[in-house]
């Protein structure tokens, strides 16, 4: 068992320089911060061009700064009625969102599509690329194929924690720039916050691009692989809404999405988002061990494959 | 200890094709173990299944007097130069020796300091700071061959490790492998069969996924009398009918490959009372005669065994 949990840790450390050193993940990560400086900035764009508009047409405080009268925005009750729409029934976490800054929600929104997105494309092709240029065969005599593939999670679990940070950062630095009401030290911890779950809700879409990876030895496939399988996500997701909204006449059907949308990451999103510590930790929990369970399956598949 | 090896009645099937046939070996502790057979005859699959890369079908094997293949209990005493295997190419070459050795179980200061000596076995101490991709064909192959005496391995498969290296390294590799005879087994697969002459001590040859004949290299090359008159590059062919008609009591064959004319004398009579005679009459045909040489060689036994 200190032989499993050590080769883990010593393939993390491995995959993480290596990651690094990796033109391709560096690439996506760069445009992964790109596109979120890039959407922060338009969108604290359009925030002060809403506000002028806001202080013109409803006569409101004229006097006030840029962001100072973003609460106003939300008054208006259009953000509240999405909101309610998508977290039917969970009237708190609505209330919770309610009370945090635009800035941050549209931050947490686009950082967990963003980084799901950036996780599949970055760590997909990991172990099919070493399958396919046969480089595991230098490793797996030494070391079994689940520690291995573990450690692959974790190293770019480790190379995905400071990308969330500093983009968090980044657009705190752009938000801080451009709205001149922005309560900037508050608004610091409340995007590192936020950083810091999307990073967790990536890491059960980390263990799907374990998972997939091990399923073939052509990293093109792979990619492709992962993003049906987030295709099939999107899917049970768009089902779940619809049965939640609509309702239906055949309960075993909304059992069964029930049961399928508990394996979905998008179904701990809003308790990670929740008021309560508990509920975020056990989110965060739960997010990582789908991330697990992922990448179990994975191995199972393929366990008694040749190397 | 008396075998490093023992294999009873190994079947590897993909499909329909039988790799491996109900392989039967033995591999003396200490020994260097030439396999010798023609491509298909089972060479790497073999060696892929005694380190655990490929799972057999059915069969018996003992390695190390430990059982078959298992990552706990073999990890870092066996290993293997896996044939037409790439390394990773963003890894630097001292950092992938390192990540070798420690997931062989030496500390990082045991691998660091294991990964120097290898390097310095194959010639590659001063490219250890470099880029993988930075290297040429033959220096991966050093360095491939390198990781496989990290630390302290007692079984070493060597899949083809001279394909690819200059006259030099040849050199070098052939000397460094027989510095380990006695200490470590060293099963070497190779199609340059002069080589393997030169540093084995036992040999195989294999065919259709068949053990056809196991012995020391010493018994192979001893059989009979026979003697090799090595025809120089610009000298016409030998008339084999006719000399065949001449020398009845001997058998006689001519190897357009190496222009080596073979006489194997099962009978009594010495080489220099057979020169005597043989010589005149072989000068008499009109070939250029550049030496004569005593005893048989590895690749002259090869082929007439495998018929």
């Amino acid at each position: 068992m200190k032989r499993f949990f050590s080769h883990i840790w010593i393939t993390a450390i491995h995959e993480f320089k290596d990651s690094i050193r990796s033109r391709w993940a560096i690439s996506l990560m760069l445009i992964y911060l790109a596109i979120c400086m890039f959407m922060s900035y338009q969108f604290t764009g359009f925030l002060a061009d809403a506000e002028v508009e806001l202080i013109k047409t409803m006569g409101v405080s004229e006097g006030a700064k840029t962001g100072a009268v973003t609460s106003r925005l939300w008054d208006i009750g259009i953000a509240k009625n999405t909101m309610m729409r998508t977290y039917k029934g969970d009237e708190k976490l609505v209330e919770h969102l309610m009370q945090a800054h635009p800035v941050v929600l549209v931050f947490a929104w686009f950082t967990v599509i963003l980084g799901a997105m950036l996780t599949l494309l970055m760590s997909s092709p990991r172990v099919a690329d070493e399958l396919g240029t046969r480089s595991a065969r230098f490793v797996l005599y030494r070391s079994d194929q689940l520690s291995w593939c573990l450690g692959k999670y974790w190293g770019q679990a480790i190379v995905l924690l400071p990308v969330f940070l500093i983009s968090a950062f980044g657009v705190w630095c752009i938000s801080a720039f451009r709205l001149e009401g922005f309560e900037r030290l508050k608004m610091l911890s409340y995007l590192l916050e936020y950083g810091l779950m999307s990073y967790l809700y990536v890491l059960a879409w980390l263990g799907l691009a374990t998972c997939v990876s091990q399923l073939t030895k052509s990293q093109f496939l792979a990619v492709a692989f992962a993003i049906g399988g987030a295709f099939i996500f999107a899917i049970i997701e768009g089902f779940h809404e619809h049965l939640r909204e609509r309702g239906t006449d055949h309960p075993n059907w909304r059992q069964l999405v029930d049961v399928l949308y508990q394996f979905t990451p998008m179904s701990y999103r809003g308790h990670l988002w929740g008021p309560e510590l508990s509920r975020q930790i056990i989110a965060g929990l739960m997010l990582i061990g789908l991330g697990h369970l992922f990448l179990v399956i994975g191995y199972f598949a393929t366990y008694r494959r040749d190397i | 200890m008396k075998y490093a090896l023992e294999i009873q009645g190994l079947v590897k099937k993909y499909g329909k094709f039988n790799a491996l046939n109900g392989l039967n070996m033995t591999i003396p502790v200490g020994s260097i173990f030439g396999l010798v057979g023609a491509n298909g005859a089972g060479k790497t699959t073999f060696m892929s299944i005694c380190s655990g890369l490929v799972k057999p079908t059915t069969g018996r094997i003992d390695i190390l007097e430990r059982g078959p293949f298992d990552i706990d209990v073999h990890s870092g005493l066996v290993t293997i130069l896996p044939q037409d295997s790439g390394l990773p190419h963003y890894t630097k070459v001292e950092a992938i020796l390192q990540y070798y050795g420690r997931l062989a179980g030496l500390s990082s200061r045991e691998a660091l300091r294991a990964s120097h000596a290898a390097l310095d076995a194959v010639n590659l101490y001063d490219r250890r700071k470099s880029l993988i991709r930075s290297l040429s064909h033959g220096m991966l192959r050093r360095l491939t061959v390198a990781q496989a005496f990290l630390g302290d391995p007692q079984l070493i498969f060597l899949d083809e490790p001279m394909s690819g290296l200059d006259p030099r390294e040849v050199y070098n590799l052939r000397e460094f492998i027989r510095s380990h005879r006695g200490k470590k087994t060293i099963v070497v697969s190779s199609h340059i069969l002069s080589e393997l002459q030169q540093f084995c001590d036992h040999v195989a040859f294999m065919k259709t996924g068949r053990l056809m004949e196991q012995a020391p290299l010493e018994d192979i090359l001893s059989r009979g009398l026979t003697l090799r008159y090595q025809l120089s590059p610009s000298s016409p062919d030998p008339n084999v009918d006719k000399l065949t008609q001449n020398f009845q009591a001997y058998r006689i064959e001519f190897h357009s490959s190496n222009r080596q004319l073979i006489l194997t004398a099962d009978g009594a009579g010495t080489a220099a009372d057979i020169n005597k005679m043989f010589i005149p009459a072989l000068l008499n045909t009109g070939v250029r005669l550049d030496q004569v040489l005593l005893g048989s060689d590895l690749e002259t036994e090869y082929l007439e065994a495998s018929g």
